[in-house]
């Protein structure tokens, strides 16, 4: 079969996901960069990050994304650009008949996803949401889930925590207070955190149950980092709810501190079924090195990026890999690899805006149960 | 049973994981720490016994105050429900050092899920199950400000079940001398 070589536009560059996914797609023999680009009125800071993008991938910046998205050599958009600008910017994607490749979540309001979804629909474009479903436990654990092996789902349980930050530094004297709508999803010190980890055991279990979530109920969280507590926003989030046909479900997610995991972080899927209880972990199998090499210890807090959000800041500052645990079996496919098969094949992504917008709507349930204390039913399940 | 046995079911114990893992701030050696006593293979672990050993965690304030608590119990029967319950929340109170002040649940019957919150902020989630785990009957993530405790259930489905061989080259000169050694 020949391989076509699809033309990637990247929206928004350094300190964003995009500097991971564009090496993805810069590292894949199907695809090539042709240009970062973003909105024409950002500031002079993110204007600056976008430029340091394309000249690390040796592409030009275009400061207009609408004219960059008149190139004919592009096919697919990756879009990273901030939560708070992403809606209208998928969109504006659609619309130009590029494929998506879009960072988690989807985008924070109800709004942005009313109006993406029907946007990619009528385009007809092909879209997908970057998530774990791709990576090769995840695979595995639903070929065990549709075995029959465990019997019928009775409740499903996810876990998601980043092992980064220096926690410890909270007032935990001082209960959180959540606000709805929710806002400052993402800033230079902080992120909201049962969003950014949130997202993933969500669309994993939906993804694993093909079940929506149907009601909610949510707490947030200001257990570890002054960061977030200063600017408002959770560092920790939990929801208990239930899936259509009344399944149990919960989900714990945040960001706990460098030390508080051997690796990279607490990150599975507890699936207890009619026969047995298992668990989906993105940590097993492993194998465990011990040895008289100095313990990992934590880096300094990068002046831009003190959480370490992104890939360059780790790099500036010497990050090392923690590496007492260590994957085992064959070394997975990219999720950028995963969406250029499904272009290539002319398919649906697994993960596309529908299902993503589904993750937001859980998104944002959890937050309004968070503020109200009260149950939320999430319409349309 | 002769000494013997009875030290080998206690080496075999530790060996397949009877240790609470923990993780925290406190020092890069917290991993290393001592642990509670091995479980003997096919013995029964007592939540008396768990509770304490936690307890001793949390009071060596490594993991700082605890923050959140997520427990899950496996091989529940129906009429064990609600006395196991009763025990997991007196559990997590007592380690959280304060009563709840809130309680929800979903599910019915043997297969419940509860969400707790407490006056301090701290949360927690308790699961019943009555179908058992691959591995160990209870799982439990207690964070802290400072660290975590993690006892997972074991290796879930991931673990290999078989290893395909002929994948790997085989060197003929190797072959040639087992095949040597072998006669």
């Amino acid at each position: 079969m020949t391989r076509r070589a699809y033309g990637v536009l990247l929206v928004s560059g350094r300190h964003t996901h995009q500097e991971m996914y564009a090496a993805a797609f810069a590292a894949n023999p199907r695809a090539h960069l042709v240009a970062v680009t973003d909105e024409a009125d950002v500031d002079a800071r993110r204007k600056a990050l976008n430029e340091a993008l394309a000249k690390d991938f040796k592409v030009p910046y275009i400061a207009d994304l609408g004219e960059a998205l008149k190139r004919d050599d592009v096919a697919v958009v990756s879009v990273c650009a901030p939560p708070d600008r992403r809606g209208p910017i998928i969109v504006r994607c659609a619309r130009a008949g590029k494929h998506l490749y879009l960072d988690k979540s989807l985008a924070p309001r109800k709004a942005d996803i009313e109006a993406i979804v029907p946007a990619v629909k009528r385009a007809n474009v092909k879209s997908h949401m970057f998530s774990f479903i791709t990576t090769n436990w995840a695979r595995q654990g639903r070929e065990w889930l549709t075995s029959g092996a465990i019997g019928d789902i009775r409740s499903i349980h996810g876990d998601c925590f980043f092992a980064k930050g220096i926690p410890g530094t909270a007032d935990s004297g001082t209960v959180r207070k959540e606000e709805f709508p929710p806002e400052n999803h993402q800033l230079l010190e902080a992120k909201r955190e049962f969003d950014n980890c949130g997202v993933y055991p969500i669309t994993m279990i939906h993804w694993l149950t093909g079940k929506r979530f149907t009601s909610v109920r949510g707490t947030t969280g200001n257990y570890w980092f002054a960061e977030h507590q200063k600017a408002n926003i959770e560092d920790f989030g939990m929801l208990t709810g239930t899936l259509q046909g009344g399944i149990p479900v919960s989900v714990s997610a945040g960001r706990y501190g460098w030390l508080s995991h051997p690796a990279a972080g607490v990150n599975r899927v507890v699936v207890v079924g009619s026969e047995r209880t298992v668990v989906i972990d993105a940590n097993r199998a492993r194998l465990e090195v011990f040895c008289d090499e100095s313990p990992w210890s934590p880096p300094k807090p990068h002046p831009d990026d003190p959480m370490f959000f992104w890939s360059t800041t780790q790099a500036e500052m010497d990050v090392k890999p923690k590496r007492v645990w260590s994957p085992i079996g064959a070394n997975a496919v990219s999720d950028a690899s995963y969406f250029l098969d499904c272009l290539d094949a002319d398919r649906e992504s697994e993960m596309s805006v529908r299902e993503a917008a589904h993750a937001t709507e859980v998104l944002l349930a959890m937050y309004e149960s968070a503020a109200s204390g009260k149950e939320v039913r999430i319409a349309g399940s | 049973m002769a000494n013997e046995e009875l030290g080998r079911r206690a080496f075999l114990a530790s060996a397949m994981g009877g240790t609470l893992a923990l993780s925290g701030t406190a020092t890069s050696e917290a991993v290393a720490a001592p642990s509670p006593a091995p479980v003997p293979v096919g013995a029964k672990l007592a939540l008396t016994d768990l509770e304490t050993n936690v307890r001793s965690v949390i009071s060596s304030k490594r993991i700082g105050t605890p923050v959140f608590a997520r427990l899950m119990l496996t091989s529940v029967t129906k009429e064990q429900t609600v006395p196991m319950i009763t025990r997991a929340v007196g559990l997590i109170e007592r380690w959280f050092s304060q009563k709840r002040s809130r309680m929800h649940s979903v599910g019915t019957g043997d297969n419940v899920t509860l969400s707790l919150g407490f006056p301090s902020g701290a949360s927690a989630i308790i699961t019943i199950a009555s179908s058992v785990s691959t591995g160990s009957p209870f799982d439990l993530l207690l964070l802290g400000h400072h660290g975590s405790v993690l006892h997972d259930f074991g290796n879930g489905l991931l673990g290999p079940t078989s290893l395909v061989w002929d994948t790997l080259e085989a060197d003929p000169a190797i072959e040639q001398a087992v095949r040597e050694v072998l006669k």
